[in-house]
């Protein structure tokens, strides 16, 4: 039935590894976070991001133009739109959230 | 089919761990290898073909609801009618789906049809393989998951747009990543260029009235493990109606054949189907033993056995609201209390392997563990 004998992955494993980044030093679950330095700050919790998910909790942000990248900052789903987004002309081009806010948990069926 | 306790490999949650298998244990095991299925060959091949005839069966229910505009029976909003004729028209990529049957040693029946965003690939494709790897390398497996993936990949790659595939998924479940990042993984094989995207940072670009990623790069092919019956109700659903050149995959048709409503649909098309169990609308109803079913569930939740008219047992849950389906009652083959429910692969057009889930109920809930399985002989 198995038509090769040899299954490998190039991406998994890595993925893996990113959900294993050691739990952060918290001396408290009360948080001050931005993505932005032309953002505020916005009050959030340390626990707001699951653990295996840190590794994805600032994104880079950014565009291409002229055949280039242009990095236009951090993006995170933790914290406010206020505190995301600031001045940056870049980043207010487009909404989000649109997607994603039926359910919190998994779709597994 | 036969149920083998073995003993499990000393280190198997660093062997599995090593695979990428993050969530093979929550509050109980997820992942059970202290028993295996064995199948005969004759077995293998029957869930083989009923997994080919039904997938047949079931573009032809597609097409009949669609003629017959039978959108109503599936609770599914006037707004989304375009969208699922468009996709279906247009022949839009599909990627895969997993038919669950059970078997009581003779008859192999569908329970239902899970065509929009079935789990537990990585599972079946991977992790089930490698333990057999370890178990018995001299063994083979109904398993082709992981080489159909790469292949039918590449068959999509000339029909899609250019530019990446983006993969969405949501951000707290590492299962649903894990599921995600496997497919994404399987595509970078096929050559395609991909990136990853958790659903609610997905863009909208007013100006040039287009999806955008975090960098905003337009996109144009969306691979989204995310339900249908969710994105119709979500704000971004009008933007989605703007936006004509591009593919989301799941298409938009698969939230007929996700639905449990196109179990009557098939049953009133092939009724001498042997893979079929008989399946009414609640309205519709003549059965006396049953099982009822919402219309959009998840994990076994809202679920009502019923016998001789009887509530015999029952799941809780949120779901119901749209309305539910009744299909016969059938014992499938029990191991002490253990009950095993088969998942069938299809990906592309073809079936593609199988894994095996249990529980010590009739009802395949969020407690099921997934069991590996082998071919005898």
């Amino acid at each position: 039935m198995k038509k090769s004998k040899i299954v490998s992955l190039v991406l998994i494993t890595s993925a893996l590894a990113a959900c294993n980044k050691p739990k952060p030093n918290w001396d408290s679950n009360e948080v001050y976070m931005r993505s932005d330095s032309t953002a505020n700050y916005t009050h959030t919790h340390g626990a707001h991001v699951p653990l295996f998910l840190w590794y994805y909790a600032f994104r880079p942000y950014g565009m291409f133009y002229g055949n280039s990248y242009h990095h236009a900052g951090y993006y995170s789903g933790g914290v406010s739109r206020n505190s995301n987004i600031g001045s940056s002309a870049a980043k207010s081009a487009a909404i989000r959230g649109g997607f994603g806010g039926s359910h919190s948990f998994s779709v597994s069926s | 089919m036969e149920r083998i306790s073995i003993y499990a490999r000393n280190n198997w949650q660093a062997a599995v761990e090593k695979l990428g298998f993050g969530f093979h244990t929550a509050d109980i095991p997820y992942w059970k290898e202290d028993a295996y299925y064995e199948f005969t060959l004759a077995e293998v091949t029957l869930i083989e073909k009923a997994t080919t005839e039904l997938w047949g069966m079931c573009l032809e229910a597609v097409q009949h609801v669609i003629d017959h505009r039978l959108y109503a029976l599936f609770a599914i909003p006037e707004r989304a009618f375009p969208l699922i004729e468009k996709s279906w028209n247009e022949d839009a990529p599909a990627l895969y789906g997993r038919f669950d049957f059970g078997y009581d040693g003779t008859q192999l029946k569908l329970f239902e049809f899970n065509a929009d965003t079935p789990t537990s690939l990585f599972e079946a494709g991977i992790v089930q393989w490698f333990w057999l790897q370890d178990f018995d390398k001299s063994r083979d497996q109904f398993n082709s998951v992981h080489e159909k993936l790469i292949a039918y990949w590449k068959y999509l790659k000339p029909y899609l747009f250019d530019g990446p595939v983006h993969f969405a998924c949501v951000k707290q479940s590492l299962e649903d990543l894990t599921t995600t990042e496997y497919i994404r993984d399987c595509a970078i094989q096929a050559g395609l260029e991909t990136k990853l995207i958790f659903i609610d940072d997905l863009g909208w670009d007013a100006a040039r009235k287009v999806f955008v990623d975090m960098e905003d790069q337009e996109m144009k092919n969306v691979f989204k493990l995310y339900p249908w019956e969710w994105m119709v109700k979500e704000p971004f659903f009008e933007q989605m109606l703007q936006q004509q050149q591009m593919y989301w995959i799941e298409p938009a048709w698969k939230m007929l054949l996700s639905n449990k409503a196109i179990l009557p649909i098939l049953w009133e098309l092939f009724p001498n189907c042997p893979y079929l169990l008989p399946a009414f609308t609640e309205a519709e109803n003549t059965l006396k033993s049953y099982v009822k079913k919402p219309l959009l569930s998840r994990e076994g939740a809202n679920v009502q056995i019923v016998r001789n008219d009887f509530v015999t047992a029952q799941t809780k849950g949120i779901y119901g609201a749209e309305g539910f389906i009744c299909q016969g009652l059938f014992e499938s083959k029990s191991f002490h209390g253990i009950v095993p429910v088969i998942g069938s692969w299809v990906i592309g057009q073809e079936p593609a392997g199988m894994g095996i889930r249990e529980s010590e109920s009739l009802i395949t809930d969020n407690t099921s563990c997934f069991i590996p399985h082998l071919i005898k002989g």
